[in-house]
């Protein structure tokens, strides 16, 4: 039993690993010196970083106090609510961003209004913010929750008859406490975000410098150059690879054991 | 001094109780689970709010509904020691009992000063940089007392407080947080489900069952004059109820079912009656000896508490006996054996049923 359980682990973990390593070997990175692909992949690469971290950022200050309010309370409607913040996990990226353009869209429901006050999202970088912010925020706001729900009660409790108000407790317990399940989320919907394809493409477009992200910049090269495309995925690889090992060790270093980063994505 | 006076609508039943703690004194709470007994400190601390009363501490009132009073459990001050401790895993055994001086925002000396000053008293000081997952049970108890303590609480609260430990350390924790709560002499309110616990606190003892009050006092009061069945059985003493009348020799006897027991006051009519297992003694042969009451009877199941053992004799009054395994041995009991039960007239404590 033990034995074919090993040698199915070695056939999972190869099926995932080669084409990584296939990614790298057939690179030809002395291509990065070509002038015009280095320059895509520095808009790109630019473009990924700062959308995908804002996304992370906003997931985590609007996330972390919902997923609060849901994990404490008992109220009617909270299923609900829970199944609709879970919604965009097993909705296609692709259909997501179609729902972001007829909803925020120059023409779409409130788009129309947003757009005689001046605001047009579609085919900005806040556009590819919003199509990261749907499709990678429930990563967060689940783990979160279930991170506040495996707090023990009785040390917000503590905390209340030490002295400390529910504001002082949040930060002073609840969120070191919950420390690593939050890190853990955030790390999963970073990922999620900066990965994020289908919903970018059909609500943001695949504008260079504005809103061609990585994903999309490698579909574009690959159109032309298959060798081009072969750098730029080698380098988005390197760059998740990077912050995957950060995000590990991070969490290793925390002095309380307990949840591990587990990318069920 | 803390007063307690309140009604909360529980699940099965209404806890409804009145009491008075004295400055320095320590009242535990004994009862079965589930009698409401952590609901009551949820509500003095603040965590949970009764449907009515009032609740002062000393001169200060927390809770009054009346005058719109409720003050939220952050400004109680009132110290809790929680059935798990509820220590801080995050945090180190320094960290944790300065986390309420802290919050109360005590200057960067006069935490460091009280911190030390407490985990000293506790015998923590070695343990300062250690996390609470590295502690022992009972280390972690003296924690969770050092964090409560260090707040200058005006009242001290600690549910179950050595629920959490083995049976060879309680027996030692026992005493020494009776000599800790003696020392810091803070108004204290210990809730339990084991008799045994109380006795060792030393106190005045509550028992509290569905949520009231079943007896208060002393444990040579709850002892001598057990008001229920329920106390008496907690407190281990044999109890029993029936009709008194007088009898045509000396003393009343008492008719309980079908079992008559003679006793040594003059009261009549329905009484409660209560016997200590150690003034049961038990014999294989019928005794000739003074003792008034001879029952005949089986030996039923037999439990060591403490040092000595207490044996069930099933007759027509149910008693418990109590005797050094010793005295066991010698008899040559056995379970299940003929046995015969005995004791004075004088032995039983009789009070009056109304």
């Amino acid at each position: 039993m033990y034995l074919l359980g090993l040698l199915l682990a070695g056939l999972f973990v190869a099926f995932e690993v080669l084409p990584l390593v296939a990614v790298c070997v057939r690179a030809p990175l002395r291509m990065l010196k070509v002038a015009q692909c280095c320059q895509i992949v520095r808009q790109a690469m630019f473009l990924s970083l700062a959308t995908s971290l804002t996304t992370t950022a906003l997931v985590f200050i609007i996330g972390t106090p919902v997923a609060y309010t849901i994990a404490m309370n008992e109220f009617r409607g909270k299923r609900v609510l829970e199944v609709l913040i879970e919604l965009p996990l097993t909705l296609p990226p692709v259909v997501a961003g179609v729902a972001l353009l007829l909803a925020f869209g120059r023409n779409g429901y409130l788009g129309k209004h947003l757009s005689l006050l001046g605001f047009d999202l579609s085919f900005t970088q806040g556009a590819v913010i919003m199509a990261q912010f749907m499709v990678a925020s429930p990563y967060y706001v689940k783990a979160a929750i279930s991170a506040f729900q495996m707090v023990p009660t009785n040390l917000l409790l503590a905390s209340r008859t030490l002295g400390a108000g529910p504001i002082r407790t949040l930060f002073t317990v609840l969120l070191p406490v919950c420390r690593n399940g939050l890190l853990a989320g955030l790390a999963l919907t970073w990922a999620r975000a900066v990965g994020e394809f289908g919903a970018t493409i059909m609500f943001a477009g695949n504008f260079p410098g504005r809103t061609q992200t990585m994903p999309l910049a490698v579909l574009t090269t690959m159109q032309q150059d298959l060798h081009a495309g072969f750098v730029l995925s080698a380098m988005m690889l390197a760059m998740c690879l990077s912050v995957f090992v950060i995000v590990r060790l991070l969490l290793q270093s925390s002095p309380e054991k307990g949840t591990d980063l587990t990318l069920h994505g | 001094m803390i007063s307690i006076d309140i009604k909360k609508h529980l699940r099965h039943f209404e806890l409804d109780l009145s009491i008075e703690v004295a400055d320095a004194e320590t009242l535990t709470v004994v009862g079965p689970s589930g009698c409401g007994k952590t609901t009551l400190l949820n509500c003095i601390a603040g965590l949970v709010a009764p449907d009515g009363g009032r609740i002062q501490l000393g001169e200060r009132p927390v809770f009054d509904p009346e005058a719109r009073i409720d003050t939220p459990a952050e400004k109680r001050r009132i110290g809790y020691v929680f059935q798990d401790y509820a220590l801080f895993p995050h945090l180190s055994v320094f960290d944790n009992v300065a986390y309420g001086l802290r919050a109360q925002r005590h200057s960067r000396s006069s935490v460091t000063e009280r911190v030390e000053r407490f985990l000293n008293l506790l015998k923590l000081t070695p343990l300062a940089r250690c996390r609470p997952e590295q502690l022992s049970g009972g280390e972690q108890q003296r924690v969770a007392l050092a964090r409560a303590l260090a707040v200058d609480s005006q009242a001290l609260l600690l549910d179950e407080p050595l629920g959490a430990l083995d049976v060879s350390t309680r027996q030692h924790l026992r005493m020494e947080l009776r000599k800790l709560l003696a020392q810091v002499g803070v108004s204290t309110i210990i809730v339990t489900h084991d008799y045994a616990d109380a006795l060792a606190f030393g106190g005045r003892i509550l028992v509290m069952s569905h949520g009231q009050v079943e007896q208060m006092g002393t444990h040579r009061e709850l002892t001598m004059a057990p008001r229920s069945r329920f106390v008496a059985e907690l407190t281990g003493v044999n109890y029993f109820e029936g009709h008194a009348s007088p009898n045509v020799e000396r003393g009343h006897i008492v008719e309980v079912g079908k079992a008559r027991v003679h006793i040594a006051t003059d009261i009549v009519g329905g009484i409660c009656a209560s016997l200590f297992p150690c003034d049961v003694m038990l014999s294989v042969d019928e005794p000739h000896t003074s003792a008034r009451n001879v029952f005949r009877g089986t030996v039923g199941d037999v439990t060591q508490v403490g040092e000595r053992l207490r044996v069930r004799v099933d007759s027509d009054l149910p008693l418990v006996a109590e005797l050094t395994p010793e005295a066991y041995t010698a008899l040559d009991l056995r379970e299940g054996g003929a046995v015969f039960a005995s004791f004075k007239a004088t032995a039983v404590r009789v009070t009056s049923g109304d």
